[in-house]
């Protein structure tokens, strides 16, 4: 498939194709950003950024830049990566052994297992495809910032979800009745040249179980990444510094719950009234914990928040930290800066 | 793996007791399979045993311990809430039992 550039270069106007894409890109582009975030896309390139609707967006602002060539195929993509790829998502942390990952890092190596596949298109295209009939890789790509490389590998797929509907009762019998939606849900595996592999799971509306969502990603890109060379991540000391240096880390995170367990199999829970308060501010649920952990006790989940700051994150992002141990979620949607400031913060203090 | 030979002689006068993620915490395996073999192999040894907890969502503690999956029923009561609830894969823990060592002899 030729790219972007090879196809402004094949005719005098931007092709046909190439406007279909990006029609494709922003249709799926709705389901998982909003308007004010293209807007300020456009507005970054000194584009007419004002929508008030996609339709609106589409024809008298994305298109009209695109065929003027103000705006490219690969800036849509980008930016669909950033609307879709960060936020709703369980994230699994492993690293990888140190003797392996240069030939995993090795874009030779990734060409020729594409090519193995016969998936070599992934690696310089986007495969734009909203309903998968199986989960697809859509597209493998290498990413550079501050001299770092990582490469990302993305898998798109179909998903059942339910919603309930209404009760029915039919004589003696009662029958909970769920609506059943396909939707389109986006995983991604990023192994940076640290060793440090995310694993990104979309998030389920109606289970916190990922087991067989990470057995599916692991086999899909077990040519890239085979399972048996990374170890997991356990976050285990993030969870017990956040407790132990909470006075000292006060001014970054705020808990709004948190579990903690012994191995007499007790389990103590401590949660704040609104969501909103700080588990910690003035009151005695932290000696109480404490106390718990002398004895034994450890952190077993945790509802946290990490503050806005200056510079950094402009609102709270909330995190949980729960179910498997190199796992955590942010369940809302966030921006690609948001989430990285909590992976970076969380790395830190699990060190 | 030492770390687990650690964890079992770690409370030898009492009964102590661990969820899988806690072991992935403490053990750090290489692989998970490989500490789900370890910990199959010391059940079937009779060193530990291997119990399916359902946990009240709301109490937040059991409220049945099973042998099997099998065995755990599509519905019971939570007796930390009083009421009958639908039973779900997420309301499972898988937790390991580690004997306390008088009760081996």
């Amino acid at each position: 498939m030729k790219n972007q550039n090879e196809l402004i270069l094949a005719g005098e106007g931007v092709p046909e194709t190439t406007i279909e894409k990006a029609k494709q890109i922003l249709k799926l582009m709705q389901g998982g950003t909003s308007l004010p975030v293209v807007g300020e896309f456009l507005k970054a390139k000194e584009l007419h950024h004002s929508a008030g609707s996609w339709e609106d967006l589409e024809e008298k602002r994305i298109l009209p830049a695109l065929r003027n060539r103000k705006v490219t195929l690969e800036d849509l993509n980008q930016l669909l990566a950033e609307a879709e790829e960060f936020g709703r998502c369980h994230v699994f942390l492993y690293h990888a052994q140190k003797s392996e990952l240069e030939r995993y890092l090795d874009p030779n190596q990734i060409k020729k297992t594409c090519d193995r596949l016969k998936i070599s298109n992934v690696l310089s295209d986007v495969i734009v495809e909203e309903l998968p009939d199986k989960p697809t890789i859509t597209q493998i790509r290498q990413e550079t910032s501050h001299n770092r490389t990582a490469w990302v590998f993305k898998i798109v797929e179909k998903r059942e979800q339910t919603s309930f509907v209404e009760d029915v009762r039919d004589g003696d019998t009662f029958t909970r009745k769920y609506k059943i939606e396909s939707v389109r849900a986006v995983n991604t595996a990023r192994l940076h040249d640290s060793g440090l592999l995310e694993i990104r799971i979309q998030s389920h509306l109606n289970s916190n179980r990922y087991d067989s969502d990470i057995t599916q990603l692991w086999t899909m890109l077990r040519d890239f990444l085979p399972t048996a060379k990374f170890a997991e991540l356990p976050l285990r000391k993030a969870k017990a510094r956040l407790l132990d240096d909470r006075e000292a880390l006060k001014d970054k995170f705020r808990f709004s719950n948190s579990t903690l367990k012994d191995t007499n199999g007790n389990t103590i829970v401590a949660s704040t009234g609104a969501d909103t308060e700080d588990l910690f501010e003035g009151s005695s649920v932290g000696p109480s914990l404490d106390q718990f952990q002398k004895h034994g006790g450890y952190c077993d989940s945790s509802n946290i928040w990490l503050r806005e700051r200056e510079g950094a994150i402009d609102r709270e992002v909330h995190v949980l930290l729960s179910g498997r141990s190199n796992e955590f979620a942010i369940n809302a949607n966030c921006s690609r800066r948001e989430y990285e400031y909590v992976l970076n913060e969380l790395r830190a203090i699990n060190r | 793996m030492k770390k687990l030979d650690e964890i079992l002689n770690a409370n030898p006068n009492r009964r102590s007791e661990y969820t899988l993620e806690r072991m992935m915490e403490l053990i750090e395996p290489r692989d998970r399979d490989e500490l789900i073999l370890a910990l199959g192999n010391l059940v079937h040894s009779g060193r530990i045993q291997k119990l399916i907890r359902v946990v009240s969502r709301r109490g937040q503690g059991g409220i049945g311990d099973f042998d099997s999956i099998e065995q755990v029923p599509s519905e019971m009561l939570d007796s930390r809430t009083g009421v009958n609830v639908e039973v779900t894969p997420d309301d499972l823990q898988f937790i390991y039992v580690v004997p306390a060592q008088h009760d081996h002899r």
